[in-house]
């Protein structure tokens, strides 16, 4: 299981940002926290770390989500791991 | 006793003798960086006079080296800043993982994914004391000051090798403490991160977060080298923090 | 179970992260990272070896989870070793013993406690005086107190030995014999201060790696420390030695006299110190089993050595005689600090006696005794034999607080202390390990009176030497009972008829005494698996049983119980009952009975508590006028040991010749009991790795230990193994005139040993070395000589 805990920043459209938690709190892989304003803490769990991207991508991509940050990452056990060429290399930049 | 895949492992300690007998130290970290990497030209089966059977002599013992080096343990400046990409978290798993692989739990001494017997007690340092990279193959910086009996903490992953002994699977029902999640520690968005792990023996921080170091853990920064004074060590690994083993203090 | 633990604790954080982050707080908030979910940190000391590392033990949802070196510990200050690092994991083999297990038609059977405890105390009701119990070092100190008192106090019986006797015995009896009393005048600060460290054929690269560190890694801080390797063959420890001496076995008494004879040659021994500290002293022609000798005057001593020379001693050690005159160079001067330090190349020696006394005897001769950084340190390999063995007398010969069974007053001492009615304490000695195992193993109606054993915490059937004789011997003798109490399957087992299932470690409250005197504590941090119990409950509850069933002895002369414990309200606590045993600190009580045995020898301890505060403190440690507890140092040193008489500068206060001073011994080299010849032409030398403890019970439960060294093999030298015809990876079979072994040949590997000579590790229970050594013994200390005997190697066919 990958197991992240997410800052969910909404647009100050009303409206959007309405719509867009509707479909949040649908998601089966998010559970929801405290909302501060636009920004709205999240738990999100998927069981690889693949998921866990496209968990990511897919809330970028949902309209009214203005910005995801990650601010934790937790793995256990049964966390599938993928291999990706991007990966290796000297690239990487960090906190 | 398994015998059957001793041939093609003498073959490969062969190989690395010969690798750091012949050619120094910089083809030694070639062959040292992995048992699937440079097999010499050895033919199983080929006709060899007897005393080439047998690794290279090296006689044990006192060497004015290991007796009047200094210490490698500067923190040397960083050579590149690293580019960006585009996955870091994702690199950040893939480093995590890769690191655990070598490690019981969190904190405990890694194993060496290469043959050490044999090798004389200078051999780490000539690639672990600055850090190397040869192909995909690095070599960390240790993390530690210079502690000379290296192989006191860090053993093979895979003994007896070249005496053709077959890796066998242990089994063992210990759950290691897990590698600290990212970000866990930071005490909100953009704040530094708090260091996830003991800073005992990991002073020299440029190890894993350098040039050598892991793909998703170098910062942005590198060319800053005062460390500690933005990202200060957890409390609850640090042995000398006064809420060290305070079980009620480290409760989520 | 865990994973969900885990992932339930692991949501949860991620939660508080975001939440945190979502109120955007600028203060500092403390968020738990991977792990803290309950995360425990506790100091205990490793379970390992004698050299009393302490660890931090990180545990969570009730197991042991991580480890770190104890920075506050002043052994080893947070560094481990790889076995140190990775001992939380000998808790977690897949194959623990969890249930008592009876042999019924041969197979073993599960049992309850209560009829396991039945069995034992049946046995020994029927026949108290054939019951005998092996222990070992790896006994905690309220384990030894309780067997001891069982035995000695309880059964009037004296079979009660330890695995020290092949481990540490000869340095018990070169202590004895030298300063009146047993354990190292020094301590392991003297690794910091010395400029010259001398081993005596001691691998402590390998066998006692942190505080081989402590000592080299002085040389990364820009210090100069000479290292000087004598030893038998190259080992990790030779590629840090300045000097490397190759010495033939056992030439080490003529290395040592060679020494001795160029200090009085060239007049460089300290004239002062031997005259005012030291009497000389040498082995009675007339009585040469007599462990005390005979006086010898100065003259006498000085002819006696005057054969050693240098030239002489070459030809019996093959190490050069300049070299020798360096070692006499090195000793006659008073401006270097030099430390002895040894373990079982010394002591598992036929004369293992004789050389400990000698090494002693070159450093009180040069006046290299006594002063930060001049010392000569024996070094022990379980981690209690000094303070549960040694020092509580689990041996068959000691009483608590060296004291010794033969002595009357002694033994109304222990009697006083125990509250025993007068003489019940047995006054003759029990058997020693290898005449103990020699009667275990011989039929009843040829003369052995020891039909029942109980062994605890160590594994002879693997450790001992000569196995066939002392320990197979035993399959077939319908009369014979075997319990073993351990919490692996091991070879001792295999032939067990009750086996115990035993908590070990942070399974259990514990004590244990390291090599430099020092006394440490830990408490218990997790529950045994299945129905394991801790040793010292089994010891109990065996004694309880046998006080129901109405054995007089376990009462003591008020007639009660005697392991009677209260709590604090003054109420008795029925520790036999497993379910009430950790009512009360059984440990702690068992402790402070044992504490005033402590002062006659001058080993005062402290009380309970202040071990829980420290990470161990050396003894003696004395009250100080506010109350508080102050450890020594050097003992005999007036500078730091309180009992030492103000202007005194040494005293050796428990002097044999009763009048403070230290003896030198004369001993003569003698030759081995067992040479290569043209049968079996090799030396066969055995020890240990880094990577497993002793018998490797533990340690190969380990996953990174025993993928770093899976298995035994033989070290060889490459010029015999190209003799032979025998590569690396060969099969090669080892055959003494005990029994023959295989195994595959290593050359150039990890040690180096020379020509017409072969190493063998003891670890592998698959490759039992202990079949073909000798267990020819030294006479005094009873140790057999696992480092020499002779063997034939051929290619296996």
């Amino acid at each position: 299981m990958g197991i992240s805990g997410l800052v969910i920043t909404l647009t100050q459209r009303d409206e959007a940002a309405g719509a867009a938690l509707a479909k949040l709190r649908g998601d089966p892989r998010l559970t929801l926290g405290e909302r501060n304003g636009p920004r709205q803490a999240a738990v999100g769990v998927t069981p690889s770390v693949e998921q866990d991207e496209h968990l990511v991508a897919d809330l970028r991509a949902t309209e009214g989500v203005v910005d995801v940050e990650i601010v934790f990452v937790g793995l256990d056990e049964t966390t599938e791991h993928h291999t990706s060429p991007r990966a290796t290399g000297t690239g990487g930049v960090g906190c | 006793m398994t015998l059957h895949t001793r041939e093609s492992a003498r073959a490969r300690w062969l190989g690395a003798c010969w690798a750091i007998g012949v050619a120094g130290t910089a083809i030694a970290a070639l062959a040292i960086s992995g048992q699937e990497s440079k097999t010499p030209p050895v033919v199983e089966g080929m006709a060899m006079p007897v005393s080439i059977h047998h690794p290279p002599a090296r006689v044990k013992g006192p060497t004015q080296r290991t007796l009047t080096e200094p210490a490698p343990n500067v923190v040397p400046e960083a050579k590149a800043n690293p580019a960006a990409v585009p996955d870091k978290y994702h690199a950040r798993f893939e480093s995590a993982q890769a690191r655990a692989k070598l490690r019981a739990y969190e904190g405990a001494p890694p194993v060496v994914p290469h043959a050490t017997e044999g090798l004389s007690v200078h051999a780490c340092r000539e690639c672990h004391g600055h850090g190397l990279r040869a192909g995909d193959k690095v070599a960390r910086m240790a993390s530690h000051t210079y502690l000379a009996n290296c192989t006191q903490c860090h053993v093979e992953d895979q003994g007896l090798t070249q005496i053709g002994v077959a890796p066998t699977p242990v089994e063992n029902l210990f759950k290691g403490l897990a590698t600290s999640g990212y970000g866990s520690t930071r005490a909100w968005v953009g704040a530094p991160p708090v260091i996830p792990h003991t800073t005992f023996m990991r002073t020299n921080c440029v190890s894993c977060h350098g040039e050598y170091g892991y793909d998703g853990w170098r910062p942005d920064h590198l060319s800053r080298t005062n460390c500690v004074q933005c990202h200060t060590p957890g409390a609850h690994f640090e042995q000398m923090s006064p809420v060290f083993g305070d079980e009620a203090s480290t409760a989520p | 179970m865990l994973t969900v633990d885990r992932r339930e604790f692991l949501t949860a954080a991620a939660m508080a992260a975001a939440t945190a982050a979502v109120a955007g707080k600028a203060k500092a908030v403390s968020l738990p990272v991977m792990g803290q979910g309950g995360l425990k940190w506790e100091k205990a000391p490793c379970r390992f070896c004698g050299t009393g590392c302490h660890v931090m033990v990180g545990t969570e949802a009730g197991k042991v989870v991580a480890i770190q070196g104890d920075q506050k510990a002043e052994v080893n200050r947070g560094l481990l070793c790889v076995k140190g690092y990775h001992v939380g994991l000998a808790m977690y083999g897949p194959d623990r013993l969890t249930t008592p297990m009876l042999r019924k038609n041969g197979r073993l059977e599960p049992i309850t406690w209560d009829e396991a405890i039945d069995v034992i105390a049946r046995r020994i009701m029927a026949n108290p005086r054939t019951f005998a119990m092996y222990g070992s070092g790896q006994w905690t100190i309220p384990e030894g107190v309780a067997a001891n008192k069982f035995m000695k106090g309880g059964l009037s019986n004296n079979y009660l030995d330890g695995n020290p006797r092949l481990c540490m015995a000869s340095a018990v009896t070169g202590f004895l014999s030298t300063f009146g009393v047993d354990e190292p005048p020094g301590v392991y600060d003297d690794l910091d201060v010395c400029d010259v460290a001398i081993m005596w054929g001691n691998n402590m690269a390998e066998m006692h790696p942190v505080i081989f560190s402590r000592l080299i890694d002085r040389r990364s801080r820009g210090e100069k420390v000479m290292v000087i390797d004598l030893g038998t063959r190259r080992t990790r420890t030779t590629d840090h030695a300045d000097e490397y001496l190759q010495f033939n076995p056992q030439s080490d008494l003529a290395i040592a006299n060679g020494i001795a004879h160029l200090l009085l040659k060239n007049g460089t021994y300290d004239k002062r110190y031997v005259e005012k500290f030291c009497n000389f002293r040498q082995l009675d022609p007339e009585k040469p089993d007599v462990m005390q000798g005979k006086p010898m005057t100065f003259a006498e001593y000085e002819s006696a050595l005057a054969e050693y020379t240098p030239e002489r001693v070459e030809q019996i050690s093959g190490v050069p005689a300049a070299k020798i005159r360096m070692l006499g160079d090195l000793f006659g001067r008073r401006d270097l600090r030099i430390n002895s330090l040894w373990c079982m190349g010394m002591n598992q020696h036929t004369r293992g006696t004789a050389i400990n006394c000698l090494v002693h005897g070159i450093h009180l001769l040069s006046g290299h005794l006594g002063k930060p950084g001049d010392a000569a340190t024996s070094l022990t390999g379980q981690p209690s034999a000094c303070g549960t063995v040694r020092e509580v007398g689990t041996l068959c010969h000691l009483l608590p607080g060296g004291r010794l069974i033969a002595n009357e007053e002694h033994r109304k001492q222990a009697e006083g202390f125990w509250n025993l009615p007068e003489g019940r304490i047995n006054p003759k000695p029990g058997y020693h390990t290898v005449l103990l195992f020699e009667k275990f193993c011989t039929p009843t109606d040829k003369g052995s009176d020891v039909q029942t054993l109980w062994v605890q915490v160590t594994n002879p059937g693997h450790s001992l030497p000569n196995l066939p004789k002392l320990f197979r011997g035993k399959k077939d003798l319908q009369d014979k009972f075997l319990i073993v109490s351990d919490v692996y399957p091991t070879a001792t087992t295999e032939l067990a008829d009750l086996v115990l299932p035993s908590a070990m470690w942070v399974e259990k409250n514990g004590m244990y005494g390291n090599s430099e005197r020092r006394t440490q504590q830990w408490f218990k941090m997790v529950d045994p698996p299945g129905q394991a119990r801790d040793d010292c409950w089994q010891t109990i509850a065996v004694a309880r049983r046998l006080f129901d069933l109405g054995f007089e002895g376990m009462k003591d002369k008020d007639g009660k119980f005697l392991f009677t414990f209260t709590n604090a309200k003054g109420d008795e606590v029925p520790v036999w009952d497993w379910n009430r045993y950790y009512d009360i600190n059984v440990d702690e009580a068992l402790f402070e009975s044992y504490r005033p045995f402590t002062r006659m020898k001058h080993k005062d301890l402290a009380p309970y508590s202040e071990y829980v505060k420290a990470r161990g403190l050396r003894w003696p440690v004395v009250e100080q006028p506010d109350g508080s507890w102050r450890e020594t140092r050097w003992r005999f040193s007036e500078f730091d040991d309180p009992y030492v008489k103000k202007g005194a500068e040494m005293q050796f206060y428990h002097s044999v010749t009763k009048d403070d001073k230290a003896l030198i011994w004369f001993r003569p080299y003698e030759a081995p009991p067992e040479v290569p010849d043209a049968e079996y032409p090799f030396w066969l030398c055995t020890g240990r790795v880094l990577e497993h403890w002793h018998t490797g019970s533990m340690t190969r439960r380990i996953p990174q230990l025993k993928r770093a060294m899976p298995e035994s093999y033989v070290e060889l030298n490459r010029e015999d193994a190209v003799r032979l015809g025998v590569r690396s990876g060969d099969l090669v079979t080892i055959t003494s005139r005990r029994a023959a072994v295989n195994l595959p040949a290593w050359i150039g590997g990890r040690g180096d040993p020379p020509k017409g000579s072969a190493f063998v590790p003891f670890f592998d229970e698959a490759m039992l070395i202990n079949l073909v050594t000798l267990d020819a013994h030294d006479p005094f200390s009873k140790q057999p000589d696992y480092k020499k005997c002779a063997v034939s190697i051929t290619k296996t066919v």
